[in-house]
């Protein structure tokens, strides 16, 4: 028997009709096959897989910024974050660099990505920290790392359509009311034992030592606890969680 | 719960007194967002929507079926001396 197939959307179903993905791979990879040149042989440059990711200007205050658009309808920016600035210097240097970036090792650390954008074949042109739109989009990084281990990540980022109507669609959960139930723990009982219940009788559910109380969400244990009282009213400690 | 009979009719199980089911009590619940459930990890203090003394509800297999006080017998157990039933 045949069962019908429906294809579940994935990262790679959603790159066959988003060129995107595809067009910072091979951005990254004129700069990984530029770098020996550009680097003096270094450092090592490892291309990661593009990943959907969001940002904001706010995040990368001091990053240098660049901007290349073809008219493809694919806006691409290139971003050298703060801490990839300091990272990069002693790669370029071949030495220890300060805390805080100077202004000559800010520009050293500009020239050196150009350097190597340049083998793109595409126009960039440095723009503000600040005229990054915030976006959800793709995000494919350059490692560049030298014989130390000492690495600066270079990111090639594409807001994307796509993934923003994705972005809007998600469903925020988090406030979503829920009705948290403390029960003791349960034993087994005859039916025709239930049947002779009376006012008065008491009924044994475990020894006080045993005597883990259950948080539970409907069915699903959440937790354990233990009894007692806080501010007047019933409560429990919790002890552990149930789900790991 | 609804008002409830002093005892459980047990006529109509007869037949099926052998039959085991589950039987707990349920101490209190407390509404709160998935967030701060979420949240929860030792140490945390949730009170319930009751006070001490306040009855509890026994549930047989999960349903609501009578209901006591929270005791603890003179052999140090756990239990619900029952105040009413239903059927």
């Amino acid at each position: 028997m045949k069962r019908p197939i429906w294809k579940r959307p994935t990262m790679n179903s959603q790159s066959k009709t988003d060129p995107t993905p595809a067009l910072l791979v091979q951005i990254a990879a004129a700069i990984k096959a530029d770098a020996p040149k550009v680097l003096r042989g270094r450092a090592s440059v490892v291309t990661r897989s593009p990943v959907l990711r969001s940002w904001a200007p706010d995040d990368l205050a001091s990053a240098h910024v660049w901007h290349s658009d073809r008219g493809d309808g694919i806006d691409i920016w290139c971003v050298l974050e703060a801490a990839d600035i300091r990272s990069l210097l002693p790669v370029v240097l071949q030495g220890p660099a300060g805390d805080e970036p100077t202004p000559l090792e800010r520009n050293i650390a500009r020239d050196t990505v150009e350097r190597l954008l340049v083998a793109t074949g595409r126009v960039w042109e440095q723009r503000a920290a600040s005229q990054l739109p915030p976006a959800v989009g793709w995000c494919c990084q350059s490692i560049l790392s030298d014989a130390l281990g000492t690495e600066a990540a270079l990111s090639l980022l594409s807001p994307s359509s796509e993934p923003q109507e994705e972005s809007s669609t998600r469903v925020d959960l988090r406030n979503i009311p829920v009705q948290l139930e403390a029960l003791t723990p349960t034993i087994e009982l005859r039916v025709d034992a239930i049947a002779r219940w009376r006012a008065g009788d008491v009924v044994t559910l475990a020894t006080c030592q045993e005597a883990t109380v259950s948080m539970r969400i409907g069915t699903i244990p959440v937790a354990n606890a233990s009894l007692g009282s806080t501010h007047g009213r019933r409560a429990v400690l919790i002890t552990g969680r149930s789900d790991g | 719960m609804d008002d409830v009979a002093s005892e459980i009719d047990a006529a109509p199980f007869a037949s099926l007194g052998d039959i085991e089911v589950t039987v707990a009590a349920r101490l209190g619940g407390v509404r709160m967002s998935l967030n701060a459930a979420a949240e929860l990890k030792d140490g945390s203090v949730v009170a319930l929507d009751c006070t001490p003394d306040s009855p509890v509800t026994l549930l047989v297999n999960g349903v609501a079926i009578a209901k006591g006080e929270l005791v603890v017998t003179d052999e140090g157990e756990l239990a619900v001396e029952i105040s009413d039933s239903r059927p």
